[in-house]
């Protein structure tokens, strides 16, 4: 079945001065029209270095793609050069970023940035590229198109900045959206607004969405399918409903754990997974996640786990999936509450 | 992009713009005009032609230039100008000069009233003329220019009896008065031309009234001059042969050399002493009319000190003057006099060899400095060198002044075991110190002056260097009397006394005799400097290109 | 606006009559005086110029005279030059100067401009070291050494261009380059440090996601922010351009007002010292002023309300 962006095995490193920095290692998924995908992970697990380079907006330099494919319908982006990289970008795929401040150019009015796209992808006069930026600010809900044309991004509120940011992203009518945790910097109410945008958006363009961020609350919300990332790696792929009732790894055990919870007695301690991601520098033979699991084993140290596949679709790297790993697995592994659906291993 | 490019564009396009206008024809100066043409470097340039308020020997050699004197030195000589002919009475009291037919450039003649007026603007106090002294020699005149208010002008010995005849009454029996007037330069101003201009006289081209041998035709301040040959000077045929003279003002020794070199110059004032030897034999080096020599402080804190004689003579032997001068300028000439070597006695012999003194040679003595340095500790009660303060030796800011006085300091430090700082200042600034009395040793360079009387009689009672640092009556006595004498020789012998006086009570302590080095290439004769008083000695020069 | 700019107009003209005024009595304090600044000159001549040009009547008196004169933008005579005015003085040697320097400054900006973003967009490169390089040595090579090396190679060795002087065009080419040179090495430095600072700025990243060329990031998002926080230096640079620079001058033996500013204080020529600071000091007031003006219309961020 053909996916509308196919990721595989995509291996990315940074060559700095003190020695390579293996920031994806060996990261594969995929996305299909009118879906989301959330990829979630602490910082530093290379999520935002995965879609990046995708869009090939990652500085090269520093960065090169050791191995890998990446597949856009059907295209191998992974060899092209970055000239032609450009038709892409905006185009077929856009990204829109955390901090909406920073990501704006402060000097330029708002108006003009968002007619930058339009003017190079879709080779239309000044005035009919107005008209479109115009109707897209109203699209996003901008409340004065008109006035906020002409603004500054700093006289705008962060919510205002964040709908600009995803007016731009839009404007050429991509096929994927990614979204480099784009809620992060707002508060609550905000947020709600923002992501409920980004779903209408997304049904009325029928894009496909990879949302990045590291609140499994926006999750929850927004997205099908999931990704965890660990130290440069995929540890556990899923859809929501299997990750959330199934978690399969312990670092998703760990997250979904850490996660803080309204009703929650004020006496218990938040839960926080101790220790901190590995150098990846020089990543560790085994498993990323061992210095830190609680239920590592010794063949964990020495051997990265291969994946397994805990229910149809669902896919976890941990050694304790493994036959031999039974006895070690807690109570609940694989299965977050006695829920129905997926089968148990046990 | 397309605006850098414009931007780019745009800078080229004006630059090039203004390219086009004018032409360089390359580094050797071809000849514009026709007959002898002069371009010269120079170091100083006049700041004001006005002669009444000018203070700068710089000024003064424009004037040689421009305007037409009673008369005029070339080196020693006294020449007629204006003045065709003179006498004077028995006494040497009163001279009576008569003037030849001659004009200004613009025609109009030039009467004697017009030289007297110039006298009465530099002696009448309202007219602010800062070197009024120099006519101090005519009667009255102190008198008449020391006074609060502007007095009665008849009390003053300087009259035109008529229109070519000019009489000048003395003070006092003056032998030298001609060579005195030649070389403070009388010339004839024309009162209606001063009155219009008033204040801004001789601030520009039109504000200067020529009428001498050359005109000048444009002046940029600090920057260039332009003369071209004034064909209505009496002497026209005859002297000042070159036709047009420009000078440009170049400050920098390196870019001066290079013009030089380049032949953009035909000639250079003042070579710059590293440069002497690079330039070889188109270099002529000779004696200039200053001297250099050190004050000490009679009335300041170290006064005691300072006054005492033998510490002066110590002070005085420990130096070598001759390695010291000769390794920092060699332009220069060690000094152990207070006369020039440039004057003669009346026989014509130089006036070292004919009045020797009892001083310290130019290779200084430090056995005898030490002697007096133990003399002195003695006359003062002090029981060895180290109680003696620090002195502090003011002078001004010249990188070569520091080099003398840091080589002064040292052999004193080396041979006597004093201690001595060194402060320099900007030059007026080191100036007021001199007459506020903030220092224990002062030096700086004077001028020689005209005769061999006219630097001794400064430093008596009420001349213009006495700053209460030295005072003695028989040394008043001595000049006073020789400026009296009417006899040739004694006048010599007496200046000899004077100045052999001064030396043994080191009421001064001569340093260097200062030296010109000028450079002209060999198509140019005749390019000299002035001896006594300043100008532009271009009488006899010659461009041969 | 508009009440913004009246204010300041009223504190540029304090801030000048609080420059006039302090210099004026700072000069008193200096020792010494007008008259004997070449040779010793006896306290009678001295007391007799000093009455004559009106420096013997009370400090007070003199300050006021000159205020006034002041207000009428006459800057009285000059002590040294008998009969020149300083306006006269400034007039005539204020436009070499200014020429000089204009064209020094017009050489330098699209020039260290260019080179500064070359160096940046090949960063790491051979050409960015030897950029680099050359900004460093331009910054720290004396101007004397550098007009004399300039002096040496073209116009005594290959003789393309005169020694000094400022006579035709060709006469201005190498003063101006010895006086940009300093100028066109720190701009270069400074707009490659700011395109660096900037390529790591997110909405370059943004610009870059949208698709944007190469070319088209630099122009449109980079250099304009770069050129930014260079304004306010690019003010006082034309200033101190405009008002000569003593060296060069006196190398080039080119009369302008530089050696005017050092000259006039060492001849304790109170008038034109006084005439000199107050001109230098309307100059830099109001450079100042365009600068915040231009700063405000070009960043959007500082407009002033």
């Amino acid at each position: 079945m053909k996916h509308l962006l196919e990721v595989k095995n995509l291996k990315v490193s940074f060559d700095t001065y003190a020695g390579e920095v293996q920031a994806v290692r060996g990261v594969s998924f995929h996305l299909d029209q009118g879906e989301t995908l959330a990829i979630v992970g602490e910082s530093g697990c290379g999520k935002s270095v995965s879609i990046q380079t995708v869009m090939r907006i990652v500085p090269m330099p520093p960065a090169r793609i050791k191995e890998g494919s990446i597949l856009y319908n059907g295209e191998e982006l992974a060899d092209k050069s970055d000239a032609e990289m450009e038709q892409y970008r905006g185009n077929e795929m856009a990204m829109i970023f955390q901090d909406s401040m920073t990501s704006l150019n402060p000097t330029m009015r708002v108006g003009k940035q968002l007619m930058e796209g339009i003017l190079k992808h879709q080779k239309t006069g000044r005035d009919e590229a107005r008209r479109r930026v115009l109707a897209m600010l109203k699209e996003v809900g901008i409340p004065d198109p008109e006035s906020a044309f002409r603004r500054y991004p700093h006289t705008m509120s962060g919510g205002q900045r964040q709908r600009v940011m995803i007016a731009m992203a839009l404007c050429c009518g991509p096929k994927i959206l990614f979204a480099d945790e784009p809620t992060t910097a707002l508060d609550v109410t905000m947020q709600a607004q923002i992501l409920d945008l980004i779903g209408r958006l997304q049904r009325q363009y029928d894009m496909g969405v990879v949302l990045i961020t590291h609140d499994l609350g926006v999750v929850a919300k927004m997205a099908d399918r999931i990704n965890v990332m660990y130290a440069g790696r995929i540890v556990e792929s899923g859809t929501s409903r299997q990750i959330f009732y199934h978690p399969s790894h312990p670092y998703t055990l760990g997250l979904l754990g850490a996660m803080p919870n309204l009703i929650q007695e004020r006496k218990e301690e938040l839960y926080n997974i101790p220790g901190a991601p590995p150098d990846l520098f020089a990543p560790p033979p085994g498993c990323a996640f061992a210095g830190r699991c609680r239920y590592c084993m010794g063949v964990c140290r020495r051997a990265d786990a291969p994946e397994f596949t805990t229910e149809d679709g669902h896919i976890s790297r941990c050694w304790l999936l493994d036959e031999r790993g039974k006895k070690y697995r807690p109570e609940g592994f694989g299965g977050r509450t006695a829920e129905k659906g997926g089968s148990d291993d046990e | 992009m397309k605006k850098v490019i414009a931007l780019f564009v745009a800078a080229v396009l004006t630059l090039s713009l203004a390219a086009g206008c004018n032409s360089y024809t390359g580094g050797d100066k071809e000849s514009e005009g026709s007959g002898d043409e002069l371009f010269t470097c120079l170091a100083g340039g006049p700041v004001t032609l006005n002669p009444i308020l000018s203070q700068s020997s710089n000024d003064g050699d424009v004037f040689y230039l421009i305007y037409t004197a009673l008369m005029r030195m070339y080196q020693d000589e006294v020449l007629y100008d204006a003045a065709e002919s003179y006498e004077h009475n028995d006494d040497f009291t009163e001279y009576t000069f008569h003037l030849r037919d001659c004009t200004f450039a613009d025609g109009t003649p030039i009467t004697a009233q017009m030289f007297e007026y110039t006298v009465y603007c530099m002696l009448t106090p309202s007219f602010g003329c800062g070197n009024a002294d120099v006519y101090y020699m005519l009667s009255g005149a102190e008198a008449y220019n020391m006074s609060e208010e502007d007095g009665d002008w008849s009390t003053v010995g300087c009259k035109a009896t008529d229109d070519k005849t000019l009489v000048f009454t003395l003070a006092y029996p003056d032998t030298d008065f001609v060579t005195e007037l030649a070389a403070n330069f009388l010339i004839p101003l024309q009162q209606s031309f001063v009155e219009e201009k008033g204040d801004s006289l001789g601030s520009s081209v039109e504000n200067t009234q020529c009428s001498g041998p050359y005109i000048l035709t444009d002046w940029q301040l600090e920057s260039s001059l332009t003369f071209e040959k004034n064909d209505k000077y009496w002497d026209a045929e005859n002297s000042f042969p070159v036709k047009k003279i420009e000078m440009v003002e170049v400050d920098d020794a390196n870019t001066k050399v290079a013009m030089f070199e380049n032949g953009e110059a035909d000639a250079m004032f003042v070579v710059p002493a590293s440069y002497i030897d690079h330039l070889g034999d188109e270099v002529t080096t000779s004696p200039a009319n200053g001297i250099n020599m050190m004050w000490r402080n009679s009335q300041g804190t170290n006064g005691a000190l300072m006054s005492n004689a033998n510490f002066g003579l110590a002070l005085s032997y420990a130096l070598d003057r001759e390695s010291m001068m000769n390794s920092i300028n060699p332009t220069t000439a060690p000094a152990v006099r207070v006369v020039s070597s440039m004057f003669q006695n009346d026989a014509g012999v130089n006036f070292h060899e004919a009045y020797p003194v009892d001083y310290v040679g130019v290779g200084g003595d430090v056995e005898k400095a030490k002697e007096y340095l133990a003399a002195a500790l003695a006359d003062l009660n002090y029981a060895s060198v180290d109680e003696l303060p620090t002195l502090r030796f003011v002078t001004y800011e010249n990188s070569e002044q520091k080099l003398i006085a840091e080589a002064i300091i040292d052999q004193w430090k080396q041979n006597l075991g004093i201690s001595v700082t060194l402060e320099q200042y900007t030059i007026g600034t080191a100036i007021g110190m001199f007459y506020t009395g903030d220092f224990d040793i002062f030096d700086i360079g004077i001028d020689v002056g005209v005769t061999c009387l006219s630097t001794m009689d400064s430093f008596t009672s009420g001349g213009s260097y006495d700053n209460g640092c030295w005072h003695s009556d028989e040394f008043d006595a001595l000049i006073k009397q020789a400026k009296n004498t009417l006899d040739q020789s004694e006048r010599f012998a007496l200046a000899s006394q004077a100045e052999q006086l001064m030396l043994s009570e080191a009421g001064i302590i001569p340093v260097f005799f200062q030296g010109n080095a000028i450079a002209a290439h060999d198509y140019v004769e005749n390019f000299v400097v002035s001896t006594i008083g300043a100008g532009w000695q271009f009488n006899k020069l010659h461009v041969n290109k | 606006m508009r009440k913004y700019i009246l204010r300041r107009l009223i504190i540029s003209v304090i801030t000048v009559w609080l420059i006039a005024t302090s210099c004026f009595f700072l000069l008193r304090t200096l020792p010494g005086n007008p008259f004997q600044t070449t040779s010793l000159l006896s306290p009678d001549m001295v007391e007799r110029m000093m009455h004559y040009y009106g420096l013997d009547r009370s400090l007070w008196e003199q300050y006021i005279t000159y205020m006034q004169n002041l207000l009428h933008g006459n800057f009285g005579y000059s002590l040294k030059y008998a009969g020149q005015s300083v306006n006269g003085i400034i007039a005539s040697t204020f436009p070499l100067s200014a020429q000089l320097g204009l064209q020094a400054y017009f050489l330098s900006i699209p020039l260290g401009f260019l080179f500064g973003i070359i160096a940046a967009r090949c960063r790491g490169k051979a050409v960015d070291y030897g950029l680099v390089g050359f900004s460093v040595l331009g910054v720290s090579v004396p101007v004397f050494i550098l007009a004399a090396m300039l002096q040496y190679v073209f116009a005594i060795r290959l003789k393309w261009l005169p020694v000094a002087q400022w006579k035709s065009f060709q006469h201005t080419i190498l003063p101006t380059i010895t006086l940009a040179f300093s100028s066109i090495a720190g701009r270069t430095r400074s707009m490659r440090t700011f395109m660096l600072e900037i390529v790591n700025e997110d909405y370059i990243k943004t610009a870059k996601a949208k698709g944007l060329s190469k070319y088209k990031i630099i122009w449109s998002h980079q250099i304009r922010n770069a050129v930014i926080p260079m304004i306010p230096t690019m003010g006082m640079e034309i200033v101190g351009m405009l008002m000569g620079s003593f060296v060069v001058e006196q190398i080039y033996a080119i009369p302008g007002i530089g050696a005017q500013f050092v000259t006039s204080v060492q001849n304790l020529d109170y008038t034109m010292t006084l005439g000199l600071t107050v001109f230098f000091g309307v100059f830099v007031v109001t450079a100042n002023f365009i600068v915040d003006m231009i700063y405000g219309i070009v960043d959007p961020r500082i407009r002033v309300r």
